[in-house]
C-alpha cells in the first residue's frame, strides 16, 4: 500500500547573523513522516518548534533546504516552474490563522473566491462563479457575503470565507495553520464541525497545525510533536494522550487540565531555548528531568516503540518507568 | 463587470468620504478648493475681461493716474488693473487656472512615477530595490530650484520647465512611501496565497499590492497639492516659471514689487488668492491625514 | 462564607460606547464582588464586555465610552465619583493591571530597570537605589533568574514568558490589593502559560492580593480562580465558585459553552463532532429583546423573549440570570 504523502529527511535552514558570525536557524531539521489519504494529521509544538515552517515547506511555499516530499509516489520536490505551480494549485490549499491578513482587505469576498479559479485562466468567468456559489454554500454562508469586504465580516464568517477559498480549487490536501486559534470558543466549535463535514464530503486530507492540544487531540487521527525543529514523538492520537512517551509530550499533555493523569511531577527548568542556538545533542535535554550524559552529546533517533508510535529519546526505559510511577500515584481529574 | 468594479470603488471610497464630510476643517477646505476649481475651469467664461486674462494689454485705461496702466479698483475693474491695463480679477482667475493645472499634473506625475518605482523596488527587493532606491535618493537630494534653473538654461522658460522640474523632484517621497508599503504587504498571507495559486507577478503587484499601498500616498497627495502650488508660484516669482503673458500668481506678485508702495492692489489680491488656494489644499490635506494616515493609527 | 467587606464591589454598572453607527451597551447593570485574597475569574467571549469591565475598574476606558449608571466601590471608595488625581494615585499602588500582550505593554525603548523603577518612584518617595532593590526583590518573586542582568535588558531581548513575568513583577511591585489581569496568558505558549498560572497561585500566598482574571479560556479559570463570573453580551449570566460552576453549570449558555470545548478523545468510538451553540453573538447595536441569549437557547420560552432575567441567588453563593430558575 503506497502512502499518500511521504516526507523524508526534510530540512529547512535559514542563514542568519552577520558576515563574521554566520549562523543557521535550523527551523526544520531532518523530519520524516507519512500521512494517509483522508487522514487528519496533527502537528503540535510551541513557538519556535518549526511547525508552521514545516507546513509551508510541505506545500513548497517555502523551499525546503533538503529532503524529499512524495505525493502519491510522485517526487514533489523535483518539480519546477509550470509543473510545480499546476501540481500545487490542484492538490493543495492552505488556511491561515488570521482571516484579516489572509484575505485581501481591499477585495470583496467574491473576488477573493474567484481568484484561484481565474488567475491561471483554468475556468471561464461563469463556470468560476458557479463553483464559488457552491463553495459558499458548502461553508454555510449566504450569498450576500459575496459583496462584503473582510472587515465587514465577523471572525467566524471571515474564516469561513478563507475555508471556502481553500475549497474552490478542489484540493486533496488542506494545510490548516492554527485555523481556529483567533476565534471564540463557540465559533471554534462551529468551525471545527464544518471542517469535519467538509473533510467527509470532499475526501480531504488535513495537516492540522496547532499549539492547542485540546483541539488537535480531538480532531486528529495521528499527531506529530515538534520541538525546536525536530520531531520528538509521532503516533496515534488516543495512544499518545494515554501514554505519552517523550518527556516533552508528557509535559504538554499535563498542561491540559483535563488530562486524566498529571505527568507534571517535575518542575520545568528554565526558558525555551532560542532556535538560533539550539542545545547540543537532544534539543530538549536542558529542560528534561530524565537527561543523562548522552543526551547532551548525541541526537536521539526515532524509534518505533509500538505499532505506528515513534519516539526520539535516549532514555526510553527510564521514561517508561517514570510513566508507570506517575500512573500509580495518578491524580485522576475525570 | 465594470459596473461591479465601479460599485466596489464607490463603496471603498465611502469609507473615506463619509467621516471626512463630518469634519468641519475638511468642509471649509473643500468649499474653498471647489470654488477655486470652478474658477479654474470656467475662467474664460466668468472673467469680466477674458482676453486680458489671457494676456491682452489695454492701453490708456487710466492715463491720468498711471501711464503704465496700473489702475486702482473701480467699478469696471473690481480689483484694479495691473501693468498693461489688464484687469486684475481676470488675470487672477487665469492665474488660478495655471496654479491648479500645474499642481494637479505635477502631483499626478509624481505619484505615478513614485508608485512605479516604489512598488517595483518594494515587491522585488534585492538588487532591484537597492538600485531604484539609490536613484530615488539622488533625486531626493536635488533642490527643485536648482533643477529648474538648469532646465530653463537648456529648454528655455515656460510651463513645461516648471512641470519637469517639479515633477522630477517631487516623486521620491511617493516612491519611498510606496516602497515601504510594498515591503509590508508582500509578506502578508494573502499575497503568499496568491503566489501559491500561481498568480503571475503582474497580477499580484497591480491587484494586491497596489490597492493596499495607495492609502498613505493619497494622504501625501492631498498634503502636497498645496505645497506644489507654492513651489510653482515660487519658481515663477524668481522668473523660472511660466513666462508672460500667461497668467501666473507668483509671476504677478513678482511684477508687483515695483509698484508695491503706490499700488497696493497689484500685490495684495494675487497674494490673497494664492494664500487661499494653498490654505484650502492644506485644510483638505490635514483633515485627510488626521483621519487616514495609517502611521498615525487612529481609530475610526 | 466570609462576611467581611468586599475589596471591590461593582453595582449595576452600565457602560456604553458611542460609535458612528450607534450606541452599544457594553455592560448592562453588572454587579459583582471581589473579596480580599480572592481570585475571581471573568469568563466570556467577544462582545461579553469582560475587557470593558476591567478597564472601567481601573479607569482606563476609551474616549468614546460613557458610564451611564452604577458604582464601582473599592475599599469603601466610589471610584466613579473620585477625582482624577485620586484615581491616578490608586492606579499602580493599590490597583494594578497586567495586560495581554507584553510585547506592546512594555515600552521598547526603555530598559526594564527604568520601567519598573519609574512605576515604583511614581508612588513612593524613594531614591533610585531603593527603587532598584524593590524591583530586584519582585523580580526574584516572579522567579526570574539573574534579576540583575534582566534589569539591564530591553524588552525585545526577553522571551514572551519572561516579559510577562516582568509585567507581573511590575504589577506587584507596590504590593497592590487588587491586580486586574486581562488575558495575561493568551500571547504565550502552553507550557509557559502553565508556569505563569502556577506562579500566580504561589504569589497569592506570599503576596496576599486579590485578582480579577479576565479570560475566554475556561480551563485557566478552573485552574487558579476561586470564583467565576460568566458574562454574555454585557450581562452576568452565572456566578459561583469555580468548582461548582464547572462541575455543574446551570445557565444554558455556560452549559453549552462547556460542551463545545474540544477535548482529546478517549476512544476511536468517540465522535469528533462537537456540540455547538447555534447562531452567533448578537449584534450589540440591535440586541434582542428580553434575555440576550434567547435566540440561541434550547430552553427558551415566551417569557425569555419579553423580559430580561435578573441575577438571582439560587443556592448559597450561586447566582444565575435565567427564567428557568
Amino acid at each position: 500500500m503506497s502512502d499518500f504523502i511521504m516526507v523524508k529527511n526534510l530540512k529547512k535552514h535559514y542563514p542568519s547573523g552577520t558576515f563574521f558570525n554566520r549562523r543557521m536557524i535550523r527551523a526544520v531539521d531532518d523530519v520524516s513522516f507519512k500521512i494517509d489519504k483522508k487522514e487528519s494529521f496533527g502537528l503540535v509544538g510551541e513557538s519556535g518548534s518549526g511547525k508552521t515552517t514545516l507546513g509551508l515547506c510541505l506545500m513548497r511555499l517555502l523551499e525546503p533546504t533538503s529532503g524529499k516530499i512524495f505525493i502519491e509516489e510522485q517526487d514533489f520536490t523535483l518539480m519546477k516552474g509550470r509543473k510545480l505551480k499546476e501540481f500545487r494549485a490542484t492538490r493543495f490549499s492552505i488556511v491561515y490563522q488570521n482571516p484579516l491578513s489572509s484575505l485581501d482587505p481591499s477585495w470583496i469576498v467574491e473576488q477573493t473566491l474567484l481568484e484561484p479559479l481565474t488567475v491561471q485562466r483554468t475556468f471561464s468567468k461563469t463556470e468560476a462563479k458557479s463553483i464559488v456559489q457552491e463553495a459558499l454554500a458548502d461553508v454555510g454562508l449566504p450569498s450576500y457575503i459575496l459583496t462584503r469586504f473582510p472587515h465587514e465580516l465577523s471572525g467566524g464568517q471571515a474564516q469561513r470565507v478563507a475555508i471556502a477559498r481553500a475549497l474552490v480549487n478542489r484540493p486533496e490536501i488542506v494545510i490548516l495553520d492554527e485555523p481556529t486559534s483567533a476565534l471564540d470558543v463557540s465559533v471554534q466549535a462551529q468551525l471545527l464541525n464544518l471542517l469535519l463535514d467538509l473533510q467527509e464530503k470532499h475526501g480531504l486530507t488535513y495537516l492540522f497545525i496547532s499549539h492547542d492540544l485540546n483541539v488537535v487531540g480531538h480532531i486528529c487521527d495521528r499527531i506529530a510533536v515538534m520541538y525546536l525543529g525536530k520531531l520528538v514523538e509521532l503516533g496515534d492520537t488516543i495512544e499518545l494522550f494515554n501514554m505519552p512517551m517523550h518527556p516533552y509530550t508528557q509535559l504538554l499533555v499535563s498542561t491540559i487540565s483535563q488530562a486524566s493523569v498529571k505527568f507534571f511531577k517535575y518542575k520545568l527548568k528554565g526558558e525555551p531555548p532560542s532556535p538560533l542556538n539550539p542545545p547540543s545533542g537532544c534539543r530538549f535535554h536542558t529542560r528534561c528531568p530524565y537527561a543523562t550524559a548522552i543526551c547532551s552529546e548525541e541526537e536521539p533517533k526515532m524509534v518505533e516503540v509500538s505499532k505506528g508510535h515513534f519516539v526520539a529519546c535516549h532514555n526510553l526505559e527510564f521514561v517508561k518507568s517514570g510513566l508507570i510511577q506517575a500512573k500509580d500515584r495518578a491524580i485522576l481529574i475525570e | 463587470m465594470l459596473a461591479d468594479t465601479l460599485q466596489n470603488i464607490k463603496r471603498r471610497a465611502n469609507v473615506w468620504t463619509k467621516p471626512l464630510l463630518k469634519d468641519r476643517i475638511f468642509l471649509v477646505g473643500a468649499i474653498i478648493i471647489g470654488i477655486m476649481i470652478f474658477i479654474a475651469i470656467f475662467a474664460p467664461w466668468i472673467s469680466p475681461y477674458p482676453a486680458q486674462g489671457e494676456g491682452e494689454t489695454v492701453p490708456n485705461v487710466c492715463p491720468a493716474i498711471s501711464p503704465a496702466g496700473v489702475c486702482p479698483p473701480s467699478f469696471q475693474h473690481l480689483f484694479g488693473t495691473e501693468q498693461g491695463g489688464r484687469d486684475l480679477l481676470s488675470r487672477i482667475f487665469f492665474g488660478i487656472r495655471t496654479s491648479i493645472l500645474v499642481s494637479f499634473l505635477v502631483v499626478m506625475l509624481a505619484m505615478g512615477i513614485g508608485l512605479a518605482v516604489g512598488l517595483t523596488a518594494g515587491y522585488f527587493g534585492g538588487l532591484v530595490d537597492e538600485a531604484l532606491m539609490r536613484i530615488t535618493d539622488i533625486f531626493l537630494a536635488i533642490p527643485h530650484i536648482l533643477l529648474a534653473l538648469n532646465i530653463v538654461a537648456i529648454l528655455g522658460p515656460g510651463l513645461v520647465d516648471v512641470f519637469i522640474a517639479l515633477g522630477a523632484t517631487w516623486w521620491p517621497a511617493f516612491a519611498r512611501l510606496a516602497r515601504s508599503q510594498a515591503v509590508a504587504i508582500r509578506n502578508r498571507p494573502f499575497v503568499m496565497i496568491a503566489k501559491a495559486i500561481g498568480a503571475p507577478n503582474r497580477h499580484i503587484v497591480f491587484k494586491h499590492i497596489l490597492p493596499n499601498s495607495i492609502s498613505p500616498l493619497l494622504v501625501q497627495m492631498s498634503i502636497d497639492l498645496g505645497a506644489v502650488v507654492l513651489a510653482e508660484a515660487g519658481l515663477s516669482f524668481i522668473g523660472l516659471g511660466v513666462r508672460p503673458p500667461t497668467a501666473d500668481l507668483g509671476q504677478m506678485i513678482f511684477a508687483a514689487i515695483d509698484f508695491i508702495t503706490t499700488s497696493w492692489w497689484v500685490a495684495l489680491f494675487p497674494g490673497l488668492f494664492l494664500t487661499l488656494l494653498v490654505l484650502g489644499f492644506n485644510m483638505i490635506g490635514d483633515a485627510v491625514r488626521d483621519r487616514f494616515d495609517p502611521r498615525l493609527r487612529r481609530q475610526f | 462564607m466570609t462576611h467581611a467587606v468586599p475589596l471591590l464591589e461593582i453595582r449595576d454598572l452600565t457602560v456604553e460606547y458611542i460609535t458612528h453607527a450607534g450606541t452599544i451597551k457594553a455592560l448592562d447593570r453588572i454587579s459583582l464582588k471581589v473579596n480580599r485574597s480572592e481570585f475571581l475569574g471573568i469568563v466570556g467571549e467577544s462582545g461579553s464586555g469582560k475587557s470593558t469591565l476591567a478597564y472601567a475598574t481601573i479607569g482606563l476606558l476609551p474616549q468614546n465610552s460613557r458610564v451611564t449608571g452604577g458604582s464601582i466601590t473599592f475599599d469603601g471608595k466610589d471610584l466613579l465619583k473620585a477625582p482624577p488625581k485620586e484615581i491616578t494615585s490608586l492606579r499602580g499602588r493599590r490597583i494594578s493591571m497586567v495586560f495581554q500582550d507584553p510585547m506592546t505593554s512594555l515600552n521598547p525603548v526603555f530598559k526594564i530597570e527604568e520601567q519598573i523603577c519609574r512605576v515604583i518612584q511614581q508612588h513612593k518617595a524613594v531614591n533610585k537605589k531603593i527603587a532598584r532593590d524593590i524591583a530586584l526583590e519582585h523580580l526574584a518573586h516572579v522567579e526570574l533568574p539573574e534579576a540583575n542582568r534582566i534589569l539591564e535588558l530591553y524588552p525585545f531581548e526577553l522571551s514572551g514568558g519572561m516579559q510577562q513575568r516582568v509585567m507581573i513583577a511590575m504589577a506587584l511591585s507596590l504590593s497592590p490589593d487588587l491586580v486586574i489581569a486581562d488575558e495575561p496568558t493568551s500571547a504565550v505558549d502552553a507550557t509557559i502559560q502553565f508556569q505563569i498560572l502556577e506562579l500566580l497561585s504561589r504569589l497569592r500566598q506570599s503576596q496576599n492580593f486579590s485578582m480579577l482574571f479576565i479570560t475566554h479560556n475556561l480551563d485557566i479559570v478552573s485552574q487558579i480562580c476561586d470564583r467565576v463570573v460568566v458574562m454574555y453580551a454585557g450581562r452576568v449570566v452565572e456566578e459561583g465558585s469555580s468548582h461548582d460552576v464547572f462541575s455543574d453549570p446551570k445557565h444554558p449558555y455556560t452549559q453549552a459553552l462547556m460542551k463545545s470545548i474540544p477535548r482529546p478523545r478517549k476512544s476511536i468510538a468517540e465522535s469528533k463532532r462537537l456540540s455547538v451553540i447555534e447562531g452567533s453573538i448578537p449584534d450589540m447595536l440591535f440586541p434582542p429583546k428580553g434575555c440576550k441569549f434567547h435566540p440561541r437557547c434550547p430552553y427558551a420560552f415566551d417569557k425569555c423573549k419579553q423580559e430580561e432575567p435578573e441575577l438571582k441567588e439560587v443556592t448559597e453563593g450561586r447566582k444565575i440570570a435565567c427564567h428557568l430558575y
